[in-house]
């Protein structure tokens, strides 16, 4: 009998009563196979059996899941496989093990192979593993394989085969099979055992793996009746878990019976897997779809719907979330609400409980005699494990921390001379089981100090599962494993890759799971949110190097795979999937994206492009623009190439926006959606405010242009579709931030042999040289080949990227895969690019690349502004080019600057073109008629003496200013960051107040606080350090009136309780005593505690990602915070927080950097030491640097000296011209004729325009 | 918690604590136990021989005394056929009423043989067979569980053990009496752990 129903229906009862009946009419329990899914499915039809039976003897259940079958008929029929084991040593049982052990087995399989050019050495077992379940879920042999290897072009794939081979000839001979391993020992067995079941019972038929049905069609002949339950538009497992068509209409030559009722939920289903496979948009009276900025507002925006709901009298267990990314944070969140909420997912680790992490330490503790401890760990052990009085706690690891700072002492050691008697115990007692078997150990452990109550569970069940590992271990190999290296192996077990172990649900919770646990355990609810949908973790990757999910399906029959292919069959599955999410909801389905994910990388967009919301943005809320005639024909755009050479201040990013949202209006390109217009910014920030200028446009709009920097589209165009696997690149390839780069190499550099300080240099050459494609063997500099090949090295073995990378890599993967560069172009109807003067020649060749169908390409910028040419990889010729090619709109009036500032910077222009012809183009700036100040002391050019004089001059302007206008707004310009400091402190001197625009992470008040938070657990007896952390502190307003604490410090230790009436006192010993939890989860909880502005609250989660980011490689939280300290003062290039729109700018005084200054307008502007050093603009002024020879050195074609002091001057002219641009009313340009090194004054040259000065 | 197995039963009537810590918190973080493998070892191997399956490989990799004593009690008369081999390692649950309660009784045989129309339970002990088998919490539940599965008061359970190859049995008495002894080691558990 063959039915076809859904999830969530009354279809595992209608199995039931069929196995009640078959009992009734006489049949043997014992002979009836009932087949589920999972291991929960089994528990359920189990009680439904129990339940519905009479009393008596209900019988012998064979009620298995698909994986436990094998498993059971190993354990009954063991000894059959043990006959054709060639092995010695036959135990009596098999070890039936989880993946822990079998990994380990396969990882020194591995170290005996060579992968030969394999890039990911961090993934190679998680991938073999891969491939392994796919080879067994769907019963290939080797002839299927090797078809398979060719299909898809291996290069690897004798290697794996080998691998594979030895790895089950390994677990053969130690008898250690994990639940993979069991499918195909059950293969071989089967076949050898009389069959003993005359009725199969099949639930979830749609989900069967192709090897339990090989199984079903081997005992058919002896099968009297199969009961099969079967939903056509199921198998939400295709792909990597193997789940697998069966036509059982075929199968058992008879028709199926519908049972599916046309319900409304039905129906909506249906539809909406019929849409997505049609690729029409879903529009649903059951759907709503919101999609947010932040990802942290989609967060708080869900808790508060759910909050409101249950106010409504929806009960918690009615309301279900679904996401792929279960992290910390979004945890951290969710467990704010009042309700219970149960995590159904996510990637938990073992030590992430607090407890069991402690407990962990403590066996790690219990085998090793001298050791050092992370004073941090110490205390969780104190006061998780040993529960030592809280003060006492404290004064012991600060104590064990303060003398560690002094020189390492073993932790043992140590305690050994603590007086107390916990203490003392503990360490007899580690010393009494010291020489007990690794799972008696844990078992005294657990027994002495693990309390036994019901809050305790979770961490119970945890231990349990620990401590099967550990007997797994020691009954496949004896004593023959490293006690130590195995407890760290265990201690990052993810509990929910092994599919055995699940938990039981909760009644009363609100359920977080993702998609594919909601499915599986057949969660039904009335409203279901779907979290995340814009994140590209929603459509699972099923490829990697090793292993491709769809061609390693058994009914894989095509003699190529393309990338179509996996576009459409992830798109299948996909479609599965939601139609099983939209079984799983009887009332509303909830859609929320988010542009941002936690760290504020752009989402590509993901399941939320298969939606359409129901309602439609108010066009009259529309940005209404009015645009000036030399601005109108950019909004007067057809097609095709133009190119837009907009002044500073000409208004160039309101007309560009103006055009986007003429652009999505549909009036000048037919039928052109947002994802058809692709925007490429020079800054992140640029991008960031164009997406939220259009959010405020178009509120309800979901899938947003693709608006990025260049970066951010490279990284979509190797990331969406699996794209990266037709580059050899494994999925797991992480793309590293500046931080972790300079790291790197600086570790790089060092190993060479050469000095640190050369960092920088190799920071650069690295990255010329990578841009250029020369072969490293043409390189002649023995230190760069060696400190290249140690970069390159470390690399490859983590599988690194860096931004360079990503530009080279996605350039290639367009020129050498028609099909995916056919994608993009169909996709990018329209492109337009920002600051097009400063793009890199990757950046316009990819641009020509994705633009190449429709042609439609605008550049805007201004090429007289582009500074950044000598010391990155950007281009201008190549946007000067594109002017002179296509057709140019000039935006050339301006209303910011004063008229005598707009004749300067026009002088400027036409002075340069005597003695760098290169340098501008004569584009003019024109005013706007009635709108520029046209006050006579506009430009101020002074020479000075003595520094002390331009310094004091400068100092007395501003006072001056401030006081005749206090609403205006300053800023200071200089050339280079290390003046920057220097003049603040100056200007600090003089009760002067600036805003210092250096992007450093301790520019953050989040990172700060956390940071001085951190450093005051790490080390509360030093006092200077105390005194450091006190002072950010007492900049938190809430502890404005507290500054005493700090003479309290000074007398007294900050532990006693005289400090107990400063409210800081109370809340940093507060954060001491939470330290038992990972630094991470620290974080989190003082984000929470200080910031509770949302905006705040997003930037609390980018820190935590920063944190957990180095706390992976550093993996104390001592290490992770001094590497900690030594970022927060470096350029911050690894995080883009969030910042408020400058709205209360009003008479700030702003010191950045020239380069930095651009995009910026200030009223007064000055332009401070602008000697010919720091802004040479004659060629003999000009002084390379001892390294711009060897950066040569790595080109191609190697510019001589005059060529680069030529382009330098050049540059310093555009320079100056930036600078002059941003005042709108007052511009002072000052030097002077000395500079002051080591106290001694040095006479220098003043910059030419000085000189000029002077002769008038 | 609604299902019990001999096991469960006599650790609640030793000690509701215990039982609540094992078998409701799974306190047990696995305590490995040698003897009992050894005892694990010993079944699993007499029940293959009993299914009919040859032992003699996974045999000569036992330790000598294990060997030895596998070897002794093979010779017992039960493995000389004369009563009739039913099944070895059987499963059972069992569904029971009392009043407003149900709960189920579970449990595996060792080896169920047929003598006439007398079903023999045998449960091979590793360690100290019951002196009082009559008595036994055990004999309780088996006597009990087979007569509902077999349908017959005629069942007699017999403790064979590994070491000595000693002898007890208990025959079945009275069904009521046993369920009572049954139900009144489950009301020991409080109310609210019996789902």
């Amino acid at each position: 009998m063959i039915f076809y129903s859904t999830i969530n229906s009354n279809k595992t009862d209608i199995l039931v009563e069929n196995f009640l009946q078959l009992v009734k009419s006489g049949a043997r329990t014992d002979e009836i196979l009932v087949l589920v899914q999972n291991g929960r499915k089994k528990k359920d039809f189990v009680e439904k059996i129990k339940n519905n039976s009479p009393t008596g003897s209900i019988g012998n259940l064979n009620v298995y899941s698909f994986f436990g079958l094998a498993r059971n008929f190993i354990e009954k029929n063991w000894v059959c496989a043990e006959d054709m084991i060639k092995y010695p040593n036959s135990p009596v049982f098999a070890h039936l093990c989880g993946l822990e052990a079998s990994q380990y087995i396969f990882k020194n399989c591995i170290k005996e192979i060579e992968f030969k050019g394999y890039n990911s050495k961090v993934n190679l077992l998680h991938q073999l593993l891969r491939r392994y379940s796919l080879i067994v879920q769907n019963s290939l042999n080797d002839n299927e394989i090797k078809i398979r290897e060719k299909i898809l072009h291996e290069s690897y794939g004798s290697e794996v085969r080998e691998a594979i081979k030895l790895y089950k000839l390994k677990t053969l001979e130690l008898r250690a099979f994990d639940y993979l391993r069991q499918v195909s020992i059950f293969e071989y067995l089967y076949k050898k055992v009389k069959n003993p079941y005359r009725y199969v019972i099949l639930d979830d038929g749609d989900e069967i793996t192709p090897a339990v049905f090989e199984y079903l069609k081997y005992i058919q002949k002896d099968v009297k009746d199969f009961y099969i339950a079967q939903d056509p538009y199921g198998s939400s497992r295709l792909g990597y878990l193997s789940a697998t068509h069966i036509d059982f209409e075929k199968f058992l030559n008879q028709r199926a019976q519908d049972l599916r009722q046309n319900t409304p939920k039905i129906i909506s289903a249906r539809k909406v897997f019929e849409n997505i496979k049609n690729k029409t948009p879903i529009l649903s009276q059951d759907t709503i779809l919101k999609s947010f900025v932040r990802r942290d507002e989609m967060i708080f925006q869900t808790i508060e719907e759910i909050e409101k709901l249950i106010k409504n009298g929806v009960k918690p267990n009615e309301i279900a979330v679904v996401t792929p990314i279960c992290d910390r944070y979004l945890r951290f969140c969710f467990n704010k609400i009042k309700q219970d909420v149960f995590f159904l997912s996510g990637s938990e680790k073992l030590n992430q409980n607090p407890h069991v992490g402690a407990i962990i330490e403590v066996l790690k503790l219990t085998n090793t005699d001298e050791c050092y401890l992370s004073p941090f760990v110490l205390k969780g052990i104190l006061l998780e494990v040993l529960k030592i009085k809280e003060t006492e706690a404290i004064e012991i690891y600060q104590n064990y921390a303060f003398e560690n700072l002094e020189y390492k002492k073993f932790i043992k050691e140590y305690l050994q001379n603590i007086k107390n008697k916990d203490i003392q115990e503990f360490l007899k007692f580690l010393d009494n089981i010291k020489n007990l078997p690794l799972s008696e150990q844990l078992y005294e452990i657990c027994t002495k100090y693990t309390q036994k109550n019901l809050q305790n569970q979770s961490a119970i069940l945890k231990l349990n599962k620990l401590a099967k590992q550990i007997v797994d271990f020691e009954e496949i190999f004896g004593k023959n494993f490293e006690k130590i290296s195995l407890i760290e192996q265990l201690e990052n077990t993810i509990i929910a890759e092994n599919p055995l172990s699940e938990d039981e649900i909760p009644k009363n919770s609100i359920i977080v799971a993702s998609a594919q646990k909601l499915i599986d355990s057949e969660i039904c609810v009335k409203h279901l949110f779907l979290l995340d949908c814009s994140n590209s973790d929603w459509i699972k990757q099923d490829i990697g190097m090793l292993y491709n999910s769809w061609v390693f399906q058994k009914s894989w029959n095509k003699k190529e795979f393309k990338p179509d292919d996996n576009i459409s069959l992830t798109l299948d599955r996909t479609a599965r999937i939601l139609y099983k999410l939209y079984l799983c909801k009887d009332e509303q389905m909830h859609i929320y994206s988010s542009i941002y994910d936690t760290l504020g990388l752009e989402n590509f967009g993901a399941i939320d492009k298969f939606f359409e919301s129901n309602h439609k943005s108010n066009t009259d809320n529309l940005t209404k623009i009015t645009p000036r005639d030399d601005q109108k024909p950019v909004l007067d755009y057809k097609s095709g190439k133009m190119a837009v050479s907009a002044v500073a201040g000409s208004g160039k990013t309101t007309i560009m926006l103006a055009l986007i949202l003429k652009l999505l209006e549909g009036k000048i390109i037919k039928d052109i959606k947002s994802e058809n217009i692709f925007v490429l910014t020079f800054m992140d920030s640029a991008a960031r405010n164009f997406k939220e200028r259009i959010k405020q446009n178009y509120p309800d709009m979901v899938e947003l242009p693709q608006i990025s920097t260049i970066h951010g589209l490279a990284l979509r165009i190797l990331k969406e579709n699996n794209n990266y696997t037709f580059l050899g690149l494994d999925n797991d390839f992480e793309i590293i931030d500046e931080n972790k780069r300079r790291e790197i190499i600086a570790n790089a550099t060092v190993g060479a042999g050469l000095d640190y300080n050369k960092t920088d240099l190799y920071e650069r050459a690295i990255s010329d040289f990578k841009n250029e494609g020369t072969d490293i063997k043409k390189v002649k500099s023995p230190s760069f080949k060696n400190i290249f090949s140690l970069y390159d090295k470390e690399m490859k073995e983590n599988n690194y990227l860096d931004y360079d990378d990503l530009l080279i890599l996605s350039s290639k993967l367009l020129k050498t895969n028609p099909d995916v560069l056919k994608y993009y172009q169909n996709l990018a109807k329209v492109i337009i690019e920002d600051e097009a003067q400063d793009s890199s020649p990757v950046q316009q060749e990819l641009i020509n690349l994705i633009g190449g169908k429709w042609g439609n390409i605008i550049r805007c910028g201004d090429v007289n502004q582009a500074i950044t040419a000598t010391f990155s990889n950007s281009d201008v010729k190549g946007f000067k080019q594109f002017i002179k090619e296509n057709y140019n709109v000039q935006m050339n009036k301006s209303q910011r600057c004063a008229t005598k500032i707009i004749d300067l910077a026009n002088r400027t222009i036409d002075e340069a073109l005597n003695i760098a012809p290169e340098a501008f183009l004569d584009i003019k700036m024109y005013p706007v008629e009635g709108k520029n100040a046209k006050n006579s002391d506009a430009i101020n050019i002074k020479l000075f003496e003595k520094p002390q004089d331009e310094n004091d001059y400068i100092a007395q302007q501003i006072l001056k200013l401030q006081e005749n206008y206090p609403k205006k707004t300053i800023g200071i310009l200089l050339r280079s960051n290390w003046q920057i400091n220097a003049f603040c402190e100056f200007l600090q001197s003089k009760n002067i107040k600036t805003k210092k625009n250096i992007d450093t992470l301790h520019n953050n008040s989040v990172y700060k606080t956390v940071l001085a938070i951190f450093n005051f657990i790490a080390d509360v007896k030093n006092k200077k350090n105390l005194q450091k952390c006190l002072e950010v502190m007492l900049e938190i307003p809430r502890y404005r009136d507290e500054k005493e604490i700090l003479n309290y410090i000074q007398n007294d230790d900050f532990l006693s309780d005289n400090g107990a009436k400063y409210t800081l006192w109370w809340d940093l010993r507060y954060f001491l005593l939470k330290s038992t939890l990972t630094p991470m989860e620290l974080v989190l909880e003082i984000g929470d505690f200080y910031f509770k502005n949302t905006l705040e609250f997003a930037n609390v989660s980018m820190v935590y990602s920063i944190v957990d980011k180095i706390y992976q490689t550093h993996k104390t939280f001592e290490n992770t915070l001094l590497r900690m300290n030594e970022i927060a003062f470096r350029i911050n290039k690894s995080a883009k927080f969030y910042t408020e729109e400058e709205t209360q700018n009003e008479g700030t005084i702003r010191i950045m950097t020239l380069h930095k200054s651009k995009g910026d307008e200030f009223d007064f502007v000055f332009i401070p030491q602008l000697s010919a050093d720091n802004l040479g603009l004659k060629i003999e002024d000009i002084k390379l640097k001892d390294n711009s020879k060897f950066l040569q050195s790595l080109k191609q074609k190697p510019k001589n000296s005059d060529i680069l002091k030529r382009e330098i001057v050049e540059e310093n002219y555009r320079l100056l011209y930036v600078g002059i641009t941003r005042a709108k009313i007052k511009l002072y340009l000052t030097c002077s004729k000395t500079f002051k090194m080591y106290s001694k004054e040095k006479a220098q040259k003043p910059c030419e325009i000085f000189l000029k000065q002077e002769a008038k | 918690m609604n299902t019990f197995s001999v096991n469960s039963l006599k650790l609640l009537d030793k000690s509701t604590e215990e039982f609540i810590n094992k078998y409701i918190l799974h306190l047990d973080f696995l305590s490995s136990n040698q003897s009992a493998k050894r005892g694990e070892r010993l079944h699993g191997l007499i029940s293959y021989y009993l299914k009919g399956f040859d032992i003699e490989k996974i045999k000569s990799s036992l330790v000598q005394d294990e060997k030895e004593l596998l070897e002794k009690t093979l010779c017992l008369d039960i493995f000389k056929q004369k009563e009739k081999f039913i099944k070895s390692e059987e499963s059972f649950l069992i569904k029971c009423k009392n009043a407003n309660t149900i709960f189920y009784l579970t449990g595996r045989f060792d080896a169920i043989f047929q003598d006439n129309d007398k079903y023999i339970i045998y449960d091979w002990k590793s360690k100290n067979i019951p002196q009082n088998p009559q008595d036994d919490l055990q004999s309780v539940v088996y006597l009990y569980c087979a007569s509902k599965i077999f349908n017959t008061k005629n069942v007699t359970i017999r403790y064979i053990s590994l070491e000595s190859q000693g002898m007890t049995q208990a025959e079945f008495k009275d069904e009521n009496l046993y369920l009572e002894r049954i139900i009144g080691i489950i009301e020991k558990l409080p109310k609210k752990y019996l789902a």
